[in-house]
């Protein structure tokens, strides 16, 4: 494949990335939401959010949300990837200027 | 019916395991990719510091991109604490370039790997490991001592090679057809390149030749810096300071790091607490911080570096702020502008 075709192809695939970054609610619906679990990972860089994250969210029972506490600009895409690849479910996340809060729903089925 | 069949795969994210979890995956087994965070990723430090060429997009998880796109759960596995004093420090293979232990490295994980299968009931474990692609690791006799040295044997399986090592139990047992692993060895990529397209496979990391700090000759040298001062008693944070900025030792306790840009200064700034920092305040200036317990030279010669790596470097004199704890002060001081001095120091 040209260098050119791969380019064309990987912007493509960012495209899709965008997509699944998208969470599944809106900005006014995440400012309702009222979490099962709290998960503090502030002060914490890649992979430790995303790691207290699945710790914390393999006891949770199914359609519990957890909310995420984050600094690191990595939960962005790394939250929505891990839930793309675990089948929960990206709720989406509030920015605000230093920190993230970050939604996620756990999957109604069992982890492998 | 097929009783299902499961496996774990080692994924790090780089195209080859990436194709071996495809490549397995296809084979109807349901596959969990493990991911080991080791505290010495050359990506986790690229992602603290921020692309600095587009910083609205950062730095994302190969192996969890990889599992988004495979639609493979990723379970990320933190063995820093452990991975340091046992794998690091005492490895029975020996070094490669720099501070590299990289057979026991994947022995380590393999181990671990494998209580993990037999914990949770997988049958067999497979890596993306290539023959002949690296030249510590990935030759005939050290893939062998890492199968038996983990206790998988012949349950460890490399899809992208396997048709030309010993045939494996997954392969004995029908878990999975030989015919269609493959033969792939060498340095080139372009096998795999050729069959990341056939698998429609077209977001991979460009193939770099690891994702380690150990390797690295630069970072060994802090490594072994901090070793020789410190002694073993290590933390996961120390280990993260050694990633970033110019270091220079000033005695035995007493080294100073000194940011290289603003990414870099903001990553320091997490590191203060127990540390001296010092800056300037009249023009752009590096983050510095000191570790040990500086005396007034010492602290005067941080300073002196400070000033160099600031905008104030051309100066006569620069006034450089520090602040230890609760005491802080100023110091006028000359730039350091000999690069002699400076390479005495250097780390």
């Amino acid at each position: 494949m040209s260098s050119q075709a791969r380019s064309a192809r990987r912007h493509r695939n960012d495209q899709e990335l965008r997509r699944y970054v998208h969470g599944t609610l809106a900005r006014d619906a995440l400012e309702r939401l009222v979490p099962d679990i709290l998960i503090d990972a502030l002060g914490t860089f890649c992979p430790e959010p995303v790691i207290r994250t699945q710790d914390r969210m393999a006891d949770a029972g199914p359609g519990e949300i957890a909310m995420l506490l984050a600094d690191d600009v990595g939960v962005e895409i790394d939250i929505p990837a891990w839930c793309l690849s675990t089948g929960n479910e990206y709720l989406g996340l509030l920015k605000s200027e230093s920190s993230y809060k970050v939604f996620v729903r756990r999957a109604s089925f069992e982890r492998p | 019916m097929r009783e299902q069949i499961r496996a774990l795969g080692l994924l790090s994210g780089g195209l080859d395991s990436t194709l071996a979890a495809r490549v397995i995956q296809a084979q109807n087994v349901e596959v969990l990719g493990l991911h080991f965070s080791t505290g010495f990723c050359l990506a986790d430090r690229h992602r603290i510091l921020g692309n600095r060429s587009n910083p609205d997009k950062p730095y994302r998880n190969e192996a969890l991109r990889a599992g988004a796109d495979l639609s493979i759960p990723i379970e990320i596995i933190d063995i820093k604490d452990e991975y340091l004093p046992e794998v690091v420090l005492n490895p029975k293979f020996g070094y490669g370039s720099g501070m590299n232990p990289c057979i026991d490295c994947r022995i380590f994980m393999l181990q671990k790997t494998r209580e993990i299968m037999e914990e949770r009931g997988y049958q067999f474990v497979f890596t993306g490991e290539v023959l002949g692609q690296r030249p510590m690791s990935q030759r005939r006799p050290p893939l062998d001592d890492v199968a038996e040295e983990s206790g998988l044997g012949r349950l460890l399986l490399r899809p992208l090679s396997a048709r030309l090592l010993p045939e494996s139990i997954p392969e004995e047992r029908g878990w999975v057809n030989r015919a269609e692993l493959f033969d792939i060895s060498g340095r080139s990529r372009k096998k795999q390149m050729e069959l990341a397209s056939q698998f429609n496979i077209i977001d991979y990391p460009q193939p770099a030749g690891g994702c380690c700090s150990l390797p690295d000759e630069n970072y060994a040298r802090k490594l072994r810096d901090f070793l020789a001062h410190r002694g073993t008693d290590v933390t996961p944070d120390d280990m993260m300071l050694l990633k970033v900025g110019r270091h220079f030792r000033l005695s035995g306790d007493v080294k100073v790091v000194v940011g290289r840009d603003q990414g870099e200064n903001t990553y320091l700034e997490r590191f203060i607490q127990g540390r001296a920092e010092i800056w300037v305040d009249d023009f752009p200036s590096p983050l510095t911080l000191v570790e040990g317990q500086p005396t007034a030279i010492d602290l005067e010669t941080a300073c002196r570096i400070t000033a160099r790596y600031s905008d104030g470097r051309d100066e006569p004199t620069v006034p450089v702020r520090w602040r230890l704890g609760e005491s802080e002060g100023q110091l006028t001081v000359v730039p350091c502008q000999d690069d002699a001095e400076l390479e005495t120091l250097r780390i």
